[in-house]
């Protein structure tokens, strides 16, 4: 047998042993699901009040994270009312074209400026 | 599978002789270097090393490994050595002098430093020392990074006489030519004395190790022989005296560890150069939050005093303030802070300190903050309550016209985004200075508290009523119905909002919202300046 059918060989039994505990762990995780499935909610029970469910929700340690839902939907609504929804969006964008431009004339400005009002040309003199 | 090997010839085992020795000899130059990076390491020997961790200092490499990120440091010129031989220096001769330098990381960011190593020389300032830090700061100033300087030296090297001095001038130099265009920070960890202090005193931030660093440019004994003044070098040039009197220093540290990590702290607010924006960060703060503390921070009475770091705290991003020139003028706070992430300088008055007045110092420092802002892109916030100026003989005859107008001149030459919030008092010139709309500021919101006068209701009344006030019998309740009078038409903004002196009115709650929105408008924000060679300045 040469070295390249051993290889083949590994590799193929390699493979199924692989797919087979792979079906053999989707089985299980099928059956557990079926097994501890939470039975379905009674009718009257679907039907409760918006206020009911509410109330149940703002029971005990779930009562902040209620508030903070609030308040993040009426910060939402708030900030999409006033059409200002993106708020410090242009910010995190960082500077545009208009900024870059603005500083490379600023810099062209500025050495000619110096040539202008700075320094006396090389050729004067002063009698 | 086999190979089949050839014998080795003569001519092979020749080759293969000749690179044994070629290694060999390789190896043994890589040894050479290897101890002589070592010797470098030991800067001035073991036993200085010893003497300097006594003193609870550290060394120059130490200090520089803990200031920058792991194993980022780059060391430069280690191998120089001086060229004097007078006074007995030809024995004193230590490779790389009394100077580390090279260039690292601080949060991944590039900055070159240059640290005193006051095991050579007690760090004495050499002419080689001048030549490092020189290329230092011209590779910073080239490459756009911050330069740090660690200093730590008894001064001058006065065996090398004219050369030190020389070397001193260069420095100086390309500190004036770096100003503006990278930010320069000075750790003083150890004594600074003479014209040493000047470089230092020329740099963007000073930060002072409380008790073992001391500036001053003559000491006690000099002192002493020359004015008869008795006093000791703490309270001469110690860490709180300029951080408190002189203002030298714009940070103390209770120990190097805390110097080197403000020095962290200040570079994650500053630009590298002054072409780049200053860097952001991610935010992490609800740029929509509105903090309804803010609506009864400020006391319905004038006379009331309130602080005015609650409010800074509560309308920029969660911790994010950095006091700069905590201890010094505290009637004034200017800081470094964060909106939505973005860097912002912040400019206020205290009310809780001299009612928040504007005197010599606190100008100083406002104008000095305000002009780095400017030269480093980073936009201006201001908060106002300004009740005045400070009043007496020893402020008009110290100056305070001159040191005032320095505010008026740096306010109205900045062309970064400027925002002011006037939050109470906002009196005459004292308002005028303070980031009025005259002087050219962006966006001018007031609170509901604001009051847009000449001076308050009590002084405009004395003033305007005086002599019909004397002439009556019962003059207090005239008195009170006329300054009710002019409070109703300048205690409130609605007059200042009317005629455009201030653009609109703002629940406090509401300014973190309204500042955001502000700074996007004017986030790219270009003016033009006239061409000139440079201002004059009330220096």
């Amino acid at each position: 047998m040469t070295v390249i059918m051993q290889g083949v060989i590994l590799l193929v039994v390699g493979m199924v042993v692989l797919f087979a505990a792979m079906a053999l762990l989707i089985l299980a995780m099928v059956l557990l699901e079926r097994l501890f499935r939470t039975p379905p909610l009674a009718s009257d029970e679907r039907e409760s009040s918006g206020e009911e469910a509410f109330g149940s929700l703002a029971r005990g340690t779930e009562h902040e994270e209620v508030v903070a839902a609030i308040a993040v939907a009426l910060a939402h609504l708030r900030s999409t009312e006033s059409g200002m929804g993106e708020l410090g969006a242009a910010l995190e964008a960082g500077h545009g074209p208009w900024w870059t431009m603005g500083r490379i004339q600023h810099r062209f400005t500025n050495i000619g400026s110096s040539a202008r009002a700075g320094e006396p040309s090389q050729g004067r003199r002063v009698r | 599978m086999g190979s089949s090997a050839k014998a080795p010839t003569p001519e092979d085992a020749a080759a293969s002789e000749e690179r044994l020795v070629d290694v060999q000899g390789h190896q043994a130059l890589i040894s050479e270097l290897k101890l002589e990076r070592e010797r470098i390491r030991q800067g001035g020997g073991a036993k200085r090393i010893e003497t300097q961790h006594a003193k609870g200092k550290l060394t120059s490499r130490e200090r520089i490994n803990r200031l920058l990120d792991d194993g980022s440091f780059q060391e430069i010129d280690a191998y120089m050595t001086h060229r004097h031989t007078d006074f007995g220096m030809d024995e004193q001769r230590y490779p790389g002098d009394s100077v580390v330098v090279g260039f690292g990381k601080v949060n991944g960011r590039l900055v070159c430093v240059h640290a005193q190593d006051f095991t050579v020389l007690g760090g004495s300032f050499s002419e080689v020392q001048g030549q490092k830090v020189a290329k230092a700061m011209d590779l910073a100033l080239e490459s756009g990074v911050p330069v740090i300087g660690l200093n730590d030296s008894v001064g001058a090297r006065i065996q090398e006489g004219v050369y030190s001095l020389a070397a001193y001038s260069e420095l100086f130099w390309r500190n004036t030519q770096a100003s503006g265009v990278i930010p320069q920070i000075s750790v003083m960890l150890g004594p600074c004395a003479g014209g040493s202090v000047y470089s230092p005193g020329l740099t963007d931030f000073v930060i002072m190790t409380k008790g073992t660093s001391h500036m001053f440019i003559t000491g006690p004994q000099v002192i002493k022989t020359v004015t008869g003044e008795e006093v000791d070098l703490e309270t001469l040039g110690g860490a709180t005296t300029h951080s408190t009197v002189s203002g030298v220093a714009h940070f103390t540290a209770d120990d190097e560890g805390q110097a080197l990590e403000l020095t962290r702290t200040l570079l994650s607010y500053l630009p590298s150069n002054n072409a780049e924006p200053p860097p952001a960060v991610e935010p992490m703060d609800d740029p929509w939050r509105m903090d309804v503390e803010l609506n009864t921070v400020v006391p319905v009475d004038p006379g009331q005093a309130y602080n005015m770091k609650t409010v800074i705290r509560r309308v920029f991003d969660q911790d994010s303030f950095f006091e700069v020139h905590r201890d010094f003028a505290q009637n004034a706070l200017v800081g470094f802070s964060r909106l939505h992430g973005q860097v912002v300088g912040i400019v206020a008055q205290q009310p809780m300190i001299l009612a928040g007045v504007i005197d010599i110092d606190a100008a100083d420092k406002i104008a000095r903050f305000i002009r780095f802002c400017d030269a480093f892109n980073i936009p201006i916030v201001t908060f106002v309550d300004s009740p005045g100026f400070m009043p007496g003989v020893a402020q008009e005859h110290g100056g305070i016209i001159r040191h005032g107008a320095k505010i008026v001149y740096a306010y109205s030459e900045a062309t970064v985004p400027k925002l002011c919030v006037v939050t109470r008092k906002a009196y005459g010139g004292a308002y005028i200075v303070m980031s009025s709309k005259y002087i050219r500021t962006d966006l001018i919101f007031a609170w509901p508290t604001a009051e847009l006068a000449v001076m308050g209701a009590e002084g405009a009344v004395n003033i305007l009523y005086r002599r019909q006030l004397k002439a009556m019998e019962d003059p207090d309740s005239e008195r009170a119905r006329l300054e009710a009078d002019f409070r109703e038409k300048f205690s409130k903004p609605y007059a200042a909002a009317a005629s455009g002196h201030i653009d609109d009115i703002l629940i406090p709650a509401e300014t973190r919202p309204r500042l955001i929105a502000a700074l996007e408008l004017l986030r790219d924000k270009q003016v033009k300046l006239p061409p000139k060679k440079h201002g004059n300045m009330p220096l």
